[in-house]
């Protein structure tokens, strides 16, 4: 399937590719567009085997109250695949994401504050089967820890994605844990007439997919364990929030002979209103 | 002669409004980024009697410049801070502003000027 190439966690009013507990504003609305490009590709009996998967993301959060967020994803997905001298590509809209995201712990000193969030959400089938969606509701759900200081901060996240089955289809379910650290580069000292941050960003992040389901056949060739280090920039100021970040794999430990990702280059911009 | 008077007239009631003008000290606790802050800036700034807004974002103090028909309560800021996501923990009020172009240190804070009246909520 075109979609099988690689998951790039969803990444919503977040860091780079992490997720964020660090609260939204009662009414306040966030936007944030993010753009990601990824390459994936082998050599199968000297023949070029690859996919090269462009997502255009737009992501509308909302904050109900200042515990509780909800937020929409709406991806726009061009995957171009290419198997020796055949090749083929799909564009439209991929699976839409809803999910809320809910404050259970704050802790708040000056500059500095300790949020513990969990969230739950469901993917739909907005994509065409098979092309740019998987054809299933999915459930979704996690836990994110964030530690936040004017010189540094650290996001983590435990997340589970409940695959459920469609037209015989079914993509494994799995287990994603994210860590995402922030350092501010720039300015050195924080003073009144701050207006804008420059961090350097590193995120750590390990999946583990169970393999797909064809039929009610299990897939030998899917699933499997990953490893991804992404270093980036982050700019963030009063009203923008711009990112740039690229991730590599560490360990590609998939099963048989399952595509695996080279890198994914990724760029988002967020504004708050 | 008569612009001349005018003039003179322009500064003497501009340099009344500036020495009627009361700065607040907010503390809250929680702010961490330019972009976090910034919510809470924009509500403050809606309010009517509000010239001006900054904010030190280590201190965690925001800086308020308003007129006399602005007056706080620790329950109005308690409120105004939890619906942006932030602990509200104390105010200070000053008459006269200087906001614009200044640093503040914790040094700076902690020497308030005998002319502050202070307010607080215990800390939770």
């Amino acid at each position: 399937m075109l979609v099988q190439c690689f998951w790039v966690s969803a990444s919503y009013a977040a860091p780079i590719a992490t997720n964020t507990a660090l609260p939204l504003s009662t009414d306040e609305v966030i936007i944030r567009q993010q753009f990601v490009l990824t390459r994936s590709s082998d050599r199968i009996s000297g023949t070029v085997r690859g996919v090269d998967r462009f997502e255009s993301r737009t992501v509308l959060g909302y904050g109900v109250t200042s515990k509780l967020a909800v937020f929409g994803v709406l991806p726009i997905v061009d995957v171009s695949s290419e198997f020796g001298s055949i090749n083929a590509s799909e564009f439209g809209l991929g699976d839409a994401a809803l999910f809320a995201r809910y404050e259970v712990f704050r802790s708040d000193q000056a500059g500095r504050t300790i949020r513990i969030s969990p969230y739950a959400g469901v993917r739909m089938p907005t994509g065409r089967d098979g092309k740019t969606g998987d054809g299933s509701v999915d459930i979704f759900g996690g836990l994110i820890a964030t530690i936040a200081s004017t010189q540094w901060v650290l996001d983590s996240q435990l997340r589970y994605d409940f695959n459920r089955e469609a037209e015989g289809f079914q993509r494994g379910d799995s287990t994603i844990i994210e860590t995402s650290f922030q350092y501010r580069l720039s300015p050195g000292k924080v003073t009144q007439e701050t207006n804008a941050f420059v961090f350097g960003v590193l995120e750590l992040s390990a999946s583990h997919s169970d393999r797909n389901r064809l039929g009610g056949v299990s897939d030998p060739n899917s699933g499997g364990f990953q490893l991804f280090l992404t270093p980036g920039l982050q700019y963030s100021t009063r009203r923008w929030i711009a990112d740039f970040g690229v991730k590599v794999p560490i360990i590609n430990d998939l099963n048989g002979s399952a595509l695996e990702p080279d890198y994914s280059v990724m760029a988002s911009i967020r504004v708050n209103f | 002669m008569k612009i001349l008077s005018s003039i003179v007239a322009a500064v003497v009631f501009t340099g009344a409004a500036l020495a009627d003008d009361i700065q607040y000290d907010i503390r809250v606790d929680g702010i961490t980024c330019p972009f976090c802050v910034a919510t809470s800036e924009r509500a403050l700034r809606k309010i009517e009697g509000i010239h001006a807004v900054g904010s030190d974002l280590e201190t965690g103090t925001i800086f308020v410049c308003a007129d006399s028909r602005v007056s706080f309560t620790d329950d109005q800021l308690k409120q105004l801070f939890l619906d942006k996501g932030f602990t509200y923990r104390s105010f200070t009020k000053a008459s006269g502003c200087s906001i614009a172009g200044q640093e503040y240190g914790d040094e700076e804070l902690k020497d308030i000027p005998e002319n502050h009246s202070h307010h607080s909520d215990s800390k939770s």
